[in-house]
């Protein structure tokens, strides 16, 4: 449905998107994950023809994308990492205009701005100004504006900045039901386990290029990285550190502010090892976690940093 | 029409901001006749004046006029000499040169308004005689209509007990100036302010960056919204227009309405709004954060009408005060508004000085336009 191909755009001597391609199936909830700067934003106005780019292709329902495609732009609902709504008109008004700018229908949009309402939970809020509204009431309202019209494909620039975690979920079930009733999602955010938790496949960018691409599976299983085990409050010698890095499936060991990180490829047993190694040397310690590889990881592996910093 | 009705559901929000305007503009207004009556007034209501005549007809009606004109006035002849008659004025020696030209009778009854009056500047005094004389030749243009010969009008019209004149002179005498004068003095201020305030506070809402993008990201087409965008434009400001019109027939509506000049006061406030719009759309397209919009405007408007003569008597703004008042569209609509309310006769002089301070204005529009679009353009493509 979406195929974006080398698209390069700079700014300046500044390379924001090099070389990006992708390609967004009909139904699918697509993440693009990646650092602050990483070039998300500019991935999605180039999309939409917001920003002219230097080189590349990008075609939208198997058209070519360009300022003037309204029957296209008229399919697409926009959530802009900006919140743009009117701080002259009410909740209710500004969710009627953005809906008015698709459909003309009084009756129709009357009835979809109050579904809209329902979604984003604002309901208590129709009569207030947006100044009058908090961070995250804000960003509900941003959204609501956005789908209101139901559109075919919806495109949100990280929608849940400063969203409560409550309400973010609500938020992510509900995108989750706009896809189940035939939508088409972008969805960019620098939180992974909202990506996680809602995309059906995941591009991850970095410096404005994709650095993997597939479904949640497919790029964590990319990685060595098949357990990591962490140890909290854990006061040890240095020169205990290769042992460990010895164990078996072990792979990498850093020790840091008394807390040890173990990362293991596949195989069992892992957690096991490294405890009986920790009594044997009579090494007191507190909390122990394990876990299964996340995209933070994949990240990390690929580009040798944290994705949150 | 959503984007338009966008435009016009935030109108109605900053209704009550154009309110205060509209009472602080009434106040002024009011206050600013209540001045000038306390300080003009009394010094010359029944004044006789100082009237030269230059009579160049020597006919019947000239004669008529002159006769009449003397029985309520110190009247002296005069030699057509420019010299002579600047001098006269310049020291003030005469309040006010009558100029009788050749076939003064003729163009007289073809309701030419032939006579030149020409008064020592700044004064009102001359305003009261003007007004005499011509509501006096009003009348013999009646009586001949009416079948009466020139002598005949004549003699009614001297026998006539002229408390009509009377009354219109005083009200003119009075005040220096109707109170309607007044109000169409200090409409820039209402216009600049008001249009400026609202109009720029809504088209930088819509320029908001965010607002933008998400607008171009939208189903509408630029032009379309532009298009919508400047109709609303118009709509907003003709309803400021028509309520300014509205809000004089309420301050003095009856002397308004009798005015011969109206229709030229009416054509040039609506100049003066389409200069006001160009001024509140390139304001908007400059600015984009609200906060700015309200430390701009007050400056701007108030700065402007002051030098452009709105709050002051123009001939009590120095020369070189005038001559950088020359470049501001304000300016000319108050040369043609002082001119419409010190003009006694409807000259060809004075209908020329009229058209061009109209004319001016119109540039000014057009020129601001311009710029406005060549703003926007280059607003467009920084993207
Ligand atoms: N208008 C601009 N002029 C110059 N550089 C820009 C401009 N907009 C973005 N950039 C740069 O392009 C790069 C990509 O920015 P972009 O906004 O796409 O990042 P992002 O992935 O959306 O980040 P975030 O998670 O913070 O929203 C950044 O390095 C940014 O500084
Ligand atoms: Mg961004």
């Amino acid at each position: 449905m979406i195929k974006i191909e080398n698209l390069v755009k700079r700014y300046g001597p500044l390379v924001a998107l090099d070389h990006l391609n992708l390609e967004i199936e009909e139904g699918e909830i697509f993440g693009l994950l990646g650092p602050n700067g990483s070039g998300k934003t500019t991935a999605i106005s180039c999309l939409l023809a917001l920003l002219k780019y230097d080189k590349g292709n990008i075609e939208v329902f198997g058209k070519t994308m360009t300022p003037d495609n309204y029957e296209v732009k008229k399919q697409i609902g926009v959530v802009l990492q900006n919140v743009a709504v009117f701080d002259e008109m009410s909740v209710r008004e500004n969710i009627d205009y953005f809906c008015g700018l698709y459909v003309s229908g009084k009756e129709k949009r009357k009835a979809l701005t109050e579904e809209a309402i329902r979604f984003v939970g604002l309901e208590d809020y129709t009569k207030m100004r947006p100044r009058q509204l908090s961070g995250g009431l804000l960003r509900r309202l941003n959204i609501a504006c956005g789908i209101a019209h139901q559109p075919r494909l919806i495109i949100m620039d990280e929608p849940t900045v400063a969203v409560d975690p409550q309400s973010r979920n609500k938020i992510l079930e509900g995108i989750k039901e706009l896809n189940r009733k035939g939508a088409t999602i972008i969805y960019t955010s620098h939180y992974m386990e909202e990506v996680e938790q809602i995309c059906s496949r995941i591009a991850i960018l970095d410096h404005g290029r994709c650095i993997a691409q597939g479904t949640k599976e497919e790029l964590k299983s990319m990685i060595k990285t098949g357990e990591k085990i962490t140890v909290e409050g854990i006061l040890m010698e240095e020169e205990n550190l290769p042992d460990i890095r010895n164990l078996p499936h072990v792979f990498d060991v850093t020790y840091e502010n008394q807390e040890l990180t173990v990362r293991c490829s596949g195989a069992k047993h892992n957690l096991v090892r490294v405890l009986n190694y920790l009594q044997e040397k009579d090494i007191a310690f507190g909390r122990v976690f394990s876990e299964l590889p996340t995209l933070n990881d994949v990240f990390l592996e690929i580009t040798g940093k944290e994705l949150r910093d | 029409m959503t984007v338009f009705k966008g435009y016009m559901r935030i109108t109605k929000r900053l209704l009550g901001m154009i309110l205060m305007y509209v009472v602080i503009f009434t106040g002024v207004t009011v206050s600013m006749q209540f001045v000038a009556r306390g300080t003009e007034s009394s010094a010359y209501r029944a004044e006789r004046l100082d009237i030269a005549v230059v009579d160049e007809d020597g006919g019947a009606l000239a004669k008529g006029l002159v006769s009449w004109l003397s029985e309520k006035h110190n009247v002296t002849g005069m030699e057509k000499n420019e010299e002579v008659m600047q001098e006269a004025l310049y020291y003030e020696t005469v309040d006010l040169i009558l100029q009788i030209p050749e076939n003064f009778e003729e163009k007289c009854l073809s309701g030419e308004n032939a006579l030149s009056l020409t008064k020592v500047p700044g004064t009102y005094n001359a305003v009261y005689a003007s007004a005499q004389i011509n509501t006096f030749l009003n009348q013999v243009r009646t009586y001949r209509a009416a079948g009466y010969t020139i002598s005949e009008a004549l003699e009614k019209c001297q026998s006539q007990n002229d408390s009509q004149v009377n009354m219109l002179a005083d009200s003119k005498a009075k005040n220096g100036m109707q109170s309607y004068g007044y109000a169409f003095r200090f409409m820039p201020y209402l216009f600049l302010t008001a249009l400026c305030y609202v109009l720029g506070l809504i088209l930088a809402s819509f320029r908001k960056k965010e607002v933008k993008n998400r607008m171009m990201a939208s189903a509408v087409s630029l032009r379309r919204q532009n298009g919508e965008g400047i109709l609303a434009f118009l709509v907003v400001g003709t309803a400021m227009w028509l309520f300014s019109i509205l809000l004089i027939l309420c301050i003095d509506g009856k002397s308004f309405l009798a005015d011969p000049n109206k229709w030229y006061y009416i054509g040039n406030t609506l100049l003066l709004m389409l200069v006001c719009l160009a001024i509140a759309f390139i304001l908007g397209l400059l600015v984009s954060k609200p906060s700015v919009v309200n430390s701009i405007v007050t400056p701007l408007s108030l700065g402007m009408c002051f030098l452009g003569g709105a709050f002051v008597q123009m001939s009590l703004l120095g020369e070189n005060v005038l001559r950088v008042s020359q470049f501001l569209p304000v300016y000319w609509y108050e040369v043609v508004n002082d001119t419409l309310s010190n003009c006694v006769s409807m000259t060809d002089g004075v209908r020329m000085s009229i058209y061009k301070g109209m004319g001016i204005q119109l540039l000014f529009a057009l020129a601001l336009i311009g710029i406005a679009m060549a703003v926007s353009k280059m607003k467009q493509q920084d993207r």
